[in-house]
């Protein structure tokens, strides 16, 4: 038996793609970018010379307006909304390996004094992650406020489940991880990035910058340098329509199936990653009692690379 | 007008026919997606295969006008696309091998029965042949997985790669060096290989 056949016996009994992620694959090849058909065919013009000289000058004159115009936003993005976020979904399916910590905090109103509405509690959490892939990662989340005792608790992903334990109570627990989106889904969850998880959120950003009119809800706010990184700025208003006015309305705009909208929401994403670093949430309510007011989630440390 | 044995036609036909019908490239989807995956599977495992393998199909269908229709076999261009999406997970693909090579158990996700099959079949040579395969530079393991497990020949290696036909020569005399190397060293070398020939003949 040579090398050859050797290696050829190595690794022979693989499972064959499952006929649903196969079918799915054939679905989505057909919606992928399709250049093709949009290929842009040059239209044959003739043009006389002192009509291609006009041209070249109308061109001109229209680079240089721009090029000089005071009003133009120097911090004006080139990208779309759409791209970024697309990017980060797509990020979010092959995530970097990388290790890091974040800062997460935000007010709750107090649900047992939820009759006083002025009383706020103010929840603060370091997290701190090292993640090779969906399904292997390890973090480690110190509780600093409101507890008078600070905890942590510490989550590990091996690849089939994350087991979660707490330095306090000893209470443990195990989470099945049956795919890496499970996987991606627990990470975002236990980081604390945002709640629902992170990629709940992009997906649900994007959706809405494909359903609805235009750009006007999902907008690219800019760009910004976070800890070195080029990152962009995507900005969702309202974040949530609900079918009932409670305080904190923005209105109708924005519901294009109705209800009434509240809330905004910024999130600063890298732009060569598609992580996402930062994440401001002004007047978002998630569940009532419980009152999520000017969420903060901030990555303070980042580093790439297999861990 | 399109031909009801649409099986015997040649992939660059059927390519050449998705520019304006765009879902006739599914009839290449369904010839090689199989191939695909099961290479991307023995590379990375089934759980990175499917992304891959969907990776390499949406790729191969946007940039489908750079595919000459004059080719019979889109396999050599699938291959090369499906490498390319690979490169990107070198250190994954080199820190199982390892860790397949110190423990003797693959890490990658195989499901159990499969994976008892997978050691069976490689038998005793597996860490070994994991281990060897690690060590080889990705350029180099390209070449030469693409020959054991892609099984393309030395010319459609050369186009899947877009490198010249002598290099793949070099690349693979490099790194069949270095496997058998590994082997030999492990105690798997010629002696072993013609007393298993030698066996295999008497019992036929």
């Amino acid at each position: 038996m040579d090398d050859l056949a050797r290696l050829r016996e190595f690794r022979r009994a693989v499972p064959p793609p499952n006929a649903a992620a196969r079918n799915a694959v054939r679905a989505a090849m057909f919606q992928s970018r399709d250049r093709t058909r949009r290929r842009f065919h040059w239209p044959s013009v003739h043009l006389s010379a002192a009509r291609a000289t006009v041209l070249v000058a109308a061109v001109a004159v229209a680079f240089s307006a721009l090029a000089l115009n005071p009003l133009r936003g120097s911090r004006q993005s080139p990208l779309s909304p759409a791209v970024v976020l697309a990017n980060a979904v797509q990020a979010m399916n092959r995530p970097v390996p990388s290790a890091g910590t974040a800062r997460v905090s935000y007010m709750n109103s107090d649900a047992v004094a939820i009759t006083l509405p002025q009383q706020k509690i103010h929840h603060l959490t370091v997290t701190s992650w090292t993640l090779r892939d969906w399904r292997h990662w390890r973090i480690h989340i110190a509780i600093l406020a409101p507890d008078p005792v600070p905890r942590s608790q510490t989550v590990v992903a091996n690849g089939r489940r994350a087991v979660y334990t707490d330095t306090v109570d000893g209470r443990l627990a195990t989470y099945p991880i049956n795919s890496p989106l499970a996987g991606a889904g627990l990470f975002g969850m236990f980081l604390g990035a945002e709640t629902p998880e992170q990629i709940g959120t992009l997906k649900h950003m994007l959706r809405t910058l494909m359903t609805e009119h235009g750009s006007s809800h999902v907008r690219l706010v800019g760009q910004a340098q976070i800890l070195g990184r080029r990152t962009a700025v995507v900005e969702i208003s309202p974040f949530v329509c609900s079918p009932t006015r409670t305080a904190g309305a923005l209105g109708t705009s924005g519901c294009t199936h109705g209800g009434i909208g509240y809330g905004r929401k910024r999130l600063w994403i890298d732009e060569r990653t598609g992580m996402t670093l930062r994440v401001q949430g002004f007047d978002v309510p998630y569940t009532q009692p419980l009152a999520q007011h000017n969420f903060l989630y901030r990555v303070t440390k980042i580093s790439f690379g297999s861990h | 007008v399109r031909n009801d044995d649409t099986w015997a036609e040649s992939d660059g036909a059927v390519i050449g026919r998705s520019h304006t019908e765009p879902r006739e490239f599914g009839v290449v989807f369904e010839r090689h997606f199989d191939a695909i995956h099961r290479f991307i599977a023995r590379r990375l495992g089934p759980a990175l295969a499917d992304d891959l393998a969907a990776e390499t199909f949406s790729r191969a269908f946007a940039q489908r006008d750079r595919f000459d229709t004059c080719r019979c076999d889109a396999r050599p261009w699938l291959f090369g696309i499906a490498a390319n999406v690979l490169r990107g997970y070198c250190r994954t693909e080199e820190r199982a091998l390892r860790a397949y090579a110190r423990t003797g158990v693959d890490p990658l996700d195989f499901p159990e029965t499969d994976a008892v099959i997978a050691r069976v079949d490689a038998g005793a040579a597996a860490p070994c042949l994991a281990s060897a395969l690690a060590s080889l530079n990705p350029a180099d393991r390209d070449v030469l997985l693409l020959l054991a497990w892609g099984d393309l020949s030395y010319a459609e290696i050369a186009e899947a790669l877009n490198i010249p036909l002598g290099t793949v020569r070099s690349r693979l005399h490099r790194a069949r060096g270095r496997v058998s190397d590994a082997l030999r060293q492990a105690g798997f070398g010629r002696a072993d290989a013609r007393v298993l020939d030698g066996q295999e003949v008497s019992h036929g």
